[in-house]
Order: C-alpha cells, then sequence, then structure tokens
C-alpha cells in the first residue's frame, strides 16, 4: 500500500551538488539567436512572394537567395534551430531539478550543444548552396544526417545516465515526454533518412514514389508530433506550474494525455496523402487516427489552461502568463484544426493552398513561439538570480506578437479558403472558371502583404525581447553552478523502485514508449513496403534518362517542390486543368518523390509536351516575359550554367542498387546518352531562334520537364526511351 | 518470412480495425491505472516542479 512519509533525517545521507545552469543558459542563447534568424528569414521568403511583381530584378540574380533555397532554412531554423534549441534548453533546467541531481556528464552536454550548433552552421551553409534531399523538413544531406544522429544518441545517452542516478524516486510527467520525443524522433529521423549516397555529400532516398511519399510524411507528420508537441507539452508540464506557483491541475489526466498522444500521433501520417496515390486503406487510417487525436490533445490543453484555476487574475498582470495562455490556447487551435483538415472532404478544399501555411503556423507562432518567450522570460531572470529588466516591454512584445499572428493566419485562411475554392469553380457551361492559374494567384497578393505585415510584427516583438533579455543579464550576475543539498535514494527504496515498472525505470519506460509508437509504424509502412499490390506497375512507365535525371536534381536542387506539387488528384476540377489524375505505378521510380505540399505555382506532373522547349527556356530564364504577373523567381544561372555530367555513371550505379532497371553496364555509357539527347533539344530550341550550347543545366531541366507525366500518355515516351533501348540490346 | 506472412493477407483492410482494438485497450489499461493511483502518491507527483530545492520528504510504498 501507498503512503507518503517524511523520512527522519539521519536514516539517509544529504547529499550537497550543484546544478549545471550553463548549458541551460548555452541553449537559450542559442535560442534566441536562431529564432531571430528564423523568423527573418521566414519574413525574407513571405515578401520574396509578391516583390517579383513589384521589382523583378530584385534579387540580383543571385541562386544563394532564390525562393526554393531560402525556405528550406526557414522551416529548418524554425523547428530545428528555434525549436530545438529551446526544447534542450527546458529538459536540462527542468530535468536537473526534477530529478534533483546534475546532468550525468557535463562533457557530452557540451557535445550535445555544439554539435548541434554546427549542424544548423552546417544547415545553414548548405541550403543556400542547393545541398538538399527534396524531402520536406528532412532536406538535410547524408553526412549531417550521420551528425545528427550521433548527437541525439549523445543526449539520449546524457539523460537516460541522469535518469539512472537521480535522487528523486518518481518520475515527473514532463519527463515522460521528453523520452518519448527522444525516442521517436531518433526512429523517425533514421528511417526517413535511408539513402544512398552518390558524392560526398549528396544522396538518392531509398524509397521511390508513394512508399518514399508514406515514409516521408510519417516522418514530417511526426517531426510535427514529436519535435514541436510532445518536447513542448513536457515543457508545458513543467514550466506552467512554475510559471503559476500551483500543480498541475491533474495528474491522472496528464498520465491518459502522455499515452493516449503517443499512441495515436504515429498514426497519423498519412492525412498528408488524403485523395493521393496513396491506397484508400491507408489514407482512411491516417483520418481516423488524427480525428481522435482530438481527444488527447484537448485534455492536454484542458490540462494545461486548468492549471491556472484560481490564478486567473495573475493573468492580467503577468505577461509570462499571459504569453503560456496564448501558447496553450493555440496548441488547442492547431490541434482542434489539424483533424479537421484531416477529413477528406475538408482537404479536398484545403491541401496545397495557404490554408495549410496557416495552421502550421498558428502552431509554430504560437504554440513553440509564445511558450519559448513565456519560458525565457521566467528563466533568465532566475539564471541570473534577478529581476526581469521591464515587466512593460514584455507585455508590449506580447501584444505586438499577438497582432503579429493575428495579422499572419486570418489573411492567410482567406488566401487558402478562395484560392481553394477558385481552383474548383465551374461556370453554367461546364467550364472551369479560372482555367489560368495564375489568376488564383494573382487575387492573392494583397493578403500575402498583409502576411508579412504580420511577420514583421511578429519579428520586432522578438527583438523587443532581445533587448529584454540582454538589459536584464546586464544587470543581473549568473549563477553557473546552483548548489542545492538533497537526500540519496536509500537502498530500500531503490529496490522498491522496481515495483514500480514504468514510471519508476527510465530505461524500461524508453522501451516501453518505443513499442507504443513503432506498432504504428509497422502496422503502417511494412505492409506498404513489402505488399507489390500496393503499388501497380504500369509497364509504359520507363526510368528516367541520364539527362532527364540531371534535370531532375536540377528540380530538386532549386526547391522547386516548395512550390509546384507533382500530383493530379482525383478530382474534375484537376483533371480539367492539368489533364489525367496521378498513378500510383507512374512514381516507381521517383527517388526521392516530389508531390510537394503547397501550389504556389501549378502542379507540374502533366507540364510534360504542354509547351515547346522554348516557352520553358524563357520561362525559366524570366517567368514574367511568358507568363506577365508572375510571381515565380528567375533562374538565370540555369541558363548560363553548364550541367554536371562527370557523376551520372555514379548516379546511375545508385538507381540500379535501388532496383531501376538501367540495363547491365549502362553507367559506363550514359555520358554519351546525355550529349545525344542534349544536341536534340539545343537543336530544336535553335530552330526555335534560341542559341543555347548543349551542355547547359536548362537543357536538362527542360528535358525533365518534358518527360513528366508522358509515360501513360503511351506515345511519346518512345522518343524519350529510345537510347535506353538501343542500350539494353 | 514477413514478406510471406504480409503478402498472405488477403484483406489489408483489416489493419484499421485492429489498431483501433489495440488502441482501445491501450486507452482503458491508462484510465484503470490513472485512476487506481491513490490520492496522496498522485498530490506527490504533481508537486514535484514546485519544490526543486529540498529533497525533505520521500514517498513511501
Amino acid at each position: 500500500m501507498n503512503q507518503t512519509d517524511t523520512i527522519n533525517d539521519n536514516s539517509r545521507q544529504l547529499e550537497t551538488f550543484s546544478y549545471d545552469n550553463t548549458i541551460v543558459k548555452l541553449f537559450a542563447f542559442a535560442t534566441v539567436v536562431f529564432g531571430i534568424v528564423g523568423f527573418l528569414v521566414g519574413l525574407i521568403i513571405a515578401i520574396q512572394l509578391y516583390v517579383p511583381v513589384i521589382f523583378p530584378s530584385l534579387d540580383f540574380g543571385i541562386p544563394y537567395i532564390s525562393y526554393g533555397r531560402l525556405r528550406p532554412l526557414h522551416t529548418n531554423a524554425v523547428i530545428f534551430a528555434f525549436v530545438g534549441n529551446a526544447i534542450f534548453m527546458g529538459v536540462y533546467y527542468s530535468m536537473q531539478r526534477l530529478l534533483k541531481t546534475r546532468m550525468w556528464s557535463d562533457l557530452l552536454s557540451r557535445i550535445h550543444f555544439w554539435g548541434w550548433q554546427l549542424i544548423i552552421v552546417a544547415a545553414a551553409i548548405s541550403f543556400p548552396m542547393g545541398y538538399t534531399t527534396g524531402k520536406e523538413y528532412a532536406e538535410l544531406e547524408w553526412p549531417i544526417d550521420i551528425a545528427i544522429a550521433i548527437v541525439w544518441v549523445v543526449f539520449g545517452i546524457n539523460m537516460i545516465m541522469t535518469l539512472i542516478h537521480r535522487r528523486e524516486r518518481h518520475m515527473y510527467v514532463a519527463i515522460w515526454f521528453y523520452l518519448a520525443s527522444w525516442v521517436t524522433v531518433a526512429v523517425l529521423h533514421i528511417v526517413n533518412s535511408f539513402e544512398i549516397p552518390y558524392s560526398w555529400i549528396k544522396s538518392y532516398s531509398l524509397f521511390a514514389g508513394v512508399q518514399d511519399a508514406l515514409v516521408q510524411w510519417w516522418y514530417g507528420h511526426n517531426a510535427v508530433a514529436f519535435f514541436l508537441t510532445t518536447p513542448f507539452l513536457g515543457l508545458m508540464y513543467y514550466f506552467m506550474p512554475k510559471a503559476a506557483e500551483r500543480p498541475v491541475y491533474s495528474y491522472r489526466l496528464s498520465i491518459i494525455h502522455f499515452w493516449s498522444l503517443i499512441f495515436l500521433y504515429i498514426w497519423a501520417g498519412p492525412h498528408h496523402l488524403l485523395y493521393s496515390a496513396l491506397p484508400d486503406w491507408a489514407q482512411s487510417l491516417g483520418t481516423v487516427f488524427s480525428v481522435m487525436l482530438i481527444a488527447p490533445s484537448w485534455g492536454g490543453m484542458i490540462n494545461g489552461l486548468l492549471t491556472l484555476r484560481g490564478a486567473w487574475d495573475k493573468v492580467r498582470e503577468d505577461p509570462i502568463l499571459k504569453f503560456m495562455v496564448v501558447a496553450v490556447t493555440a496548441y488547442g487551435m492547431a490541434t482542434f484544426e489539424g483533424p479537421m483538415l484531416s477529413v477528406k472532404s475538408v482537404n479536398a478544399l484545403s491541401h496545397f493552398t495557404d490554408w495549410t501555411i496557416a495552421h502550421v503556423h498558428t502552431g509554430a507562432l504560437g504554440w513553440n513561439g509564445f511558450l519559448t518567450f513565456g519560458i525565457l522570460y521566467w528563466l533568465i531572470p532566475r539564471l541570473w538570480n534577478t529581476q526581469l529588466y521591464s515587466k512593460k516591454l514584455a507585455n508590449w512584445h506580447f501584444w505586438i506578437g499577438f497582432l503579429g499572428i493575428i495579422l499572419y493566419v486570418v489573411p492567410l485562411y482567406w488566401a487558402g479558403v478562395t484560392q481553394g475554392l477558385m481552383w474548383k469553380q465551374f461556370s453554367p457551361e461546364g467550364f472551369l472558371v479560372y482555367k489560368n492559374f495564375l489568376e488564383t494567384v494573382t487575387h492573392l497578393i494583397p493578403m500575402y502583404v498583409i502576411r508579412s505585415i504580420g511577420g514583421t510584427f511578429f519579428l520586432v516583438g522578438a527583438l523587443l525581447m532581445v533587448y529584454n533579455l540582454i538589459m536584464t543579464v546586464r544587470q543581473g550576475e549568473f549563477v553557473s553552478n546552483e548548489t542545492v543539498k538533497a537526500y540519496a535514494i536509500p537502498k530500500e527504496f531503490k529496490d522498491k523502485i522496481n515495483h514500480r515498472w514504468l514510471e519508476a525505470k527510465p530505461v524500461q519506460f524508453t522501451i516501453a514508449s518505443f513499442v507504443v509508437i513503432i506498432v504504428g509504424g509497422l502496422f503502417e509502412i511494412v505492409p506498404m513496403q513489402i505488399i507489390k499490390s500496393n503499388v501497380p506497375t504500369i509497364p509504359s512507365v520507363k526510368p528516367y534518362t541520364p539527362l532527364e535525371l540531371i534535370g531532375r536534381d536540377i528540380y530538386i536542387r532549386e526547391g522547386c517542390y516548395t512550390c509546384h506539387s507533382q500530383l493530379v488528384r482525383p478530382f474534375r476540377s484537376e483533371t480539367e486543368r492539368y489533364g489525367e489524375y496521378s498513378k500510383v505505378g507512374e512514381y516507381v521510380y521517383d527517388h526521392p518523390f516530389q508531390w510537394g505540399s503547397k501550389r504556389t505555382g501549378p502542379d507540374l506532373h502533366r507540364v510534360g509536351g504542354k509547351y515547346p522547349n522554348a516557352w520553358h527556356y524563357q520561362h525559366i530564364y524570366d517567368p514574367q516575359s511568358v507568363s506577365p504577373g508572375s510571381i515565380m523567381p528567375r533562374y538565370p544561372w540555369i541558363i548560363y550554367n553548364d550541367y554536371e555530367i562527370k557523376n551520372i555513371g555514379s548516379k546511375i550505379r545508385v538507381m540500379q542498387k535501388m532496383g531501376v532497371p538501367y540495363p547491365d553496364g549502362y553507367d559506363l555509357v550514359a555520358e554519351q546518352d546525355v550529349i545525344t539527347q542534349s544536341k536534340e533539344i539545343a537543336e530544336d530550341l535553335k530552330n526555335s531562334g534560341i542559341d543555347v550550347e548543349h551542355n547547359k543545366e536548362i537543357i536538362a531541366l527542360t528535358a525533365y520537364l518534358q518527360r513528366l507525366g508522358k509515360d501513360i500518355k503511351g506515345k511519346n515516351n518512345v522518343q524519350a526511351n529510345i537510347n535506353l533501348q538501343v542500350q539494353s540490346k | 518470412m514477413f514478406r510471406n506472412i504480409f503478402s498472405h493477407i488477403d484483406n489489408i483492410s483489416i489493419f484499421p480495425i485492429i489498431t483501433m482494438i489495440l488502441f482501445m485497450l491501450v486507452f482503458i489499461g491508462v484510465i484503470i491505472y490513472a485512476f487506481k493511483l491513490n490520492k496522496k502518491s498522485v498530490d506527490y507527483y504533481s508537486n514535484l516542479p514546485l519544490d526543486d530545492k529540498e529533497n525533505n520528504k520521500i514517498n513511501l510504498e
């Protein structure tokens, strides 16, 4: 039977030790710096969406600041640099105190910190240079993927060893969230990073087409779940009671919240692929689990908000609580909206539009941003043993930031619904009213302008915080090692711990969480990977020619997938606009898949043969010259740069390894095919009055774009594959 | 071996149903567990974030 007792002092040993505050300080510093960077890059790309209409040459033709390269930089900076560092800051602070022990190894803490920052720097360099895997939020290339895995393991070892050496018997619920997040992110990262390198920095995804899509969104969704949500719920369960100075509303509810949330979350990934070529059973699974997710999510939200029971008067005074209340409310809104967006009929309208962007920013700006700000305002004065420099300024930050969120999300909801409806609008005669995709884009530009004003507000608010925190730090004195005293867990209790299998033992607990989350992975992904009937093959679908492959790599490098989908959904409004809807079997050689998740530009899956080569040449050089009012950036470097041909053999070999049926020995002769096909395109361009050398990137990109979606049309692929067939004979 | 097991499942749509049952079991189990915890322990657990300076009491079982 359980009973609480106060132990006599002389029966246990009082130990003196200290908390490592320096590691918390380091992560706090990184959180603030990369927060500003992430917000700033976000603002830049938000402005890039409409500036080309006004000042077409403002990009100066510099590839490194092109939208498609900066967008992954923004998403990765916010998710892994800003939110990531905030998680580590909170984990290192709260874990030591909840377990009444110093982190197990200062060295591992430092390796974790510096390793993570090095990875961020590598991302900040490699993305603008165009090194990307082309899979959203997993864009980092293979050497960096390995570094992430190593640093992640270091973090895990340090956490688990700290848990083993703790002085507090019970593992508080926040720590459950940390452990489950750690183990799940490890699994997600490793599985989604299965890739085969073809050079020291570049690789192809091991999975192709629909399998790649399923793995990617199993990852992508759970990056939201287990990076942006569960660790932050852990932080909520620790820092909200701290700030409100009262315990969490219901500890029992937090237990139910935890287990049902991690069980359900892992399954919901396929809701990113509704109406796609993914088999129906997997789509339905995604929808059902997403709708069920409302329950634990709202349980958690209510638990957070009710923690303030009897303290609501404080919310009026205290900016920290204000930030936290809005954060938890934003969590509630986003987790209600998410399941709604997973309902097929809603998704039919919302998918590929700005609605999704509004949804994620409710989460990112509201939940992650505001909770982080609240924690920083609470934490920094305590680390420096002082008071916050200015409460008034923090209140200003709150209101400016809050207004920023409203100005950000409301116009984008408007834009999303508007564009979704415009895409689907038919005239009484049965024709698309907005046949020209561009019309549906230019209509939204005022919304994009307001959105960027919202982003500016949010950034300005954050800068106020930076000033406020710097002044706080200057007036205080940093306590690098906070000395405390606590009793060791007596031997007899250590034995008793064994009876409480789950909460008392970190290793078993981690394994249990692992089992819970892996069930979802096994049931969803394994059958998808091994059952052939899920991917009906289409005999006319052939591998890309080597030149098309080079073109495809340019497409990935420039991040074309950030604005263009390659997935025609089975709606009349889409087949009218783009052509035949996309089939699973068409993607079997797509390593990685390029379905995209947002249509700032039109779908490209059926673009092959739609325009002459000369059109693509003009369009890449200056989109507005053929499509007036277009907001697509210019890509002059693709016109001038030579494509890379010398590693084509190695690319072909990697493709062969993954089962793409190039004939044996084709890697040795692929170069000839590249040149032959290039010359054909250059010749065709010459006939249209464009004089271009055959070895330019534009030739390869054109070859790829002209191939897209043609295979099932059954006539044009003959020419594209003619050389392949010759080789195979 | 895995390949053989899975490729012999005719009706793949059974998967969501199995999953649902699994979840219900986990969910019911967790609810029972949560409500079986005694009040004193729960109070002690939920106060953990608030007393991080001194370890002056310990939970006995």
